[in-house]
């Protein structure tokens, strides 16, 4: 039975793990932090498995999780990440071949842009990035969806006026 | 950049991180999933030992006054070190109940304040059970010798007047240098306050709930 729930834990984590690497990559800057957050978001899920209803989507109760673990963990490390220098170096450029410079400077500045969020407005972010619907988004965040609207709206304007 | 650049460019990390994870998610198959750590964890643990400790002051403060009905000042001992074991019990109580109704799986709002409303009561049940302690330490002590055998009524020995006194000396300048710190919030004092654990615990606890509060509310 618990090889049974393992299983399928392990296939949906394996079809959703984008969600994880995303979250904790947008949470954690230094590889070693981004690689200690997704295994705790892992836990996390895992331990919150049981509880799971399969009737609701499952991509938005992993975000709850992976959201709410990754910006706890944040506050709990003292990591204020407006102002931590943030070094590229630390993170593998893209394949030149599959990238042109240009890219790689859109990809660099968007990263950068991420981290400067507040840990919520993150959250917000990078829901928007991923496309989600509005009303997606105020079920993971617990706010309205004409909250969702006016955030969304600010956010734009933040991006075109800082990227 | 556009929002076709933006989506490009978020698509083009999301391959990238694609490969990356790999190697992170093999550290998920391998049976790591029922490791012990946890973000609360620790603090868990913390609370439970504060249990303990609120126990055994009741137990030691009853023992005490009950010992010693006919001594006033042991009596009294024993009343005010079981009154302590109740405030380190109930305080350790409450915030395992706050933590208690931590579920991951609700939505990020509601759960980022109840974290910050808990980091909030920990801190504040850090300073009502530790500062007393200046004082509670001797208290403690003379509970032990009043609650092994009754003791015949006599002059206070003067180490424990003493070592009250420091203690209560110790207390009110722990106490005087918070409240001058927080009359002059620029001073060099202030901002070395800033610094204790305690105090920057409760300012990032007050700034998370400030953050949430605007967030909720926009």
């Amino acid at each position: 039975m618990d090889f049974d729930r393992q299983t399928q834990f392990g296939q949906l984590l394996e079809a959703h793990r984008g969600i994880v690497l995303k979250v904790a990559h947008g949470y954690a800057w230094h590889p070693e932090d981004r690689a200690d957050l997704a295994q705790e978001i892992a836990t996390q899920l895992w331990r919150a498995f049981p509880r799971y209803d399969p009737a609701r989507s499952f991509s938005t109760w992993m975000y709850r999780i992976a959201l709410n673990v990754a910006i706890s963990s944040l506050r709990a490390r003292r990591q204020d990440a407006r102002t931590v220098p943030l070094d590229e170096r630390l993170h593998e450029p893209l394949d030149s071949a599959a990238a042109s410079l240009e890219l790689q400077q859109q990809v660099g500045a968007l990263r950068r842009f991420i981290h400067r969020q507040e840990p919520l407005n993150r959250a917000l972010l990078l829901l928007y990035l991923e496309d989600r619907p509005h009303a997606q988004i105020a079920d993971i965040l617990g706010i309205s969806v004409s909250n969702v609207a006016t955030k969304i709206g600010r956010l734009k304007q933040r991006i075109h006026n800082e990227l | 950049m556009d929002n076709d650049e933006l989506k490009a460019a978020w698509q083009a990390m999301e391959t990238q991180l694609a490969e990356q994870g790999r190697v992170q998610m093999e550290l998920v198959r391998e049976k790591k999933l029922d490791r012990t750590r946890g973000l609360l964890r620790p603090l868990f643990w913390g609370q439970v030992l504060q249990v303990l400790l609120g126990v055994g002051l009741i137990v030691l403060g009853v023992a005490c006054w009950k010992q010693n009905l006919g001594v006033a000042g042991l009596f009294a001992v024993g009343v005010v070190v079981h009154a302590f074991g109740v405030v380190t019990l109930v305080a350790a109580a409450i915030t395992l109940g706050l933590m208690a109704r931590i579920d991951y799986t609700a939505p990020v709002l509601r759960i980022q304040t109840q974290m910050a409303q808990l980091q909030r009561f920990h801190t504040l049940n850090g300073i009502a059970c530790g500062l007393p302690w200046w004082v509670a330490w001797v208290l403690v002590v003379v509970a032990f010798a009043g609650a092994g055998r009754p003791l015949s009524s006599g002059p206070t020995p003067a180490w424990i007047a003493w070592s009250l006194a420091v203690g209560v000396v110790g207390m009110l300048g722990t106490w005087l240098l918070h409240y001058l710190a927080q009359r002059a919030p620029d001073s060099r004092l202030a901002r070395f306050m800033r610094d204790t654990a305690a105090a920057s615990s409760l300012r990032r606890a007050q700034a998370a709930l400030d953050d949430v509060r605007r967030f909720g509310s926009d």
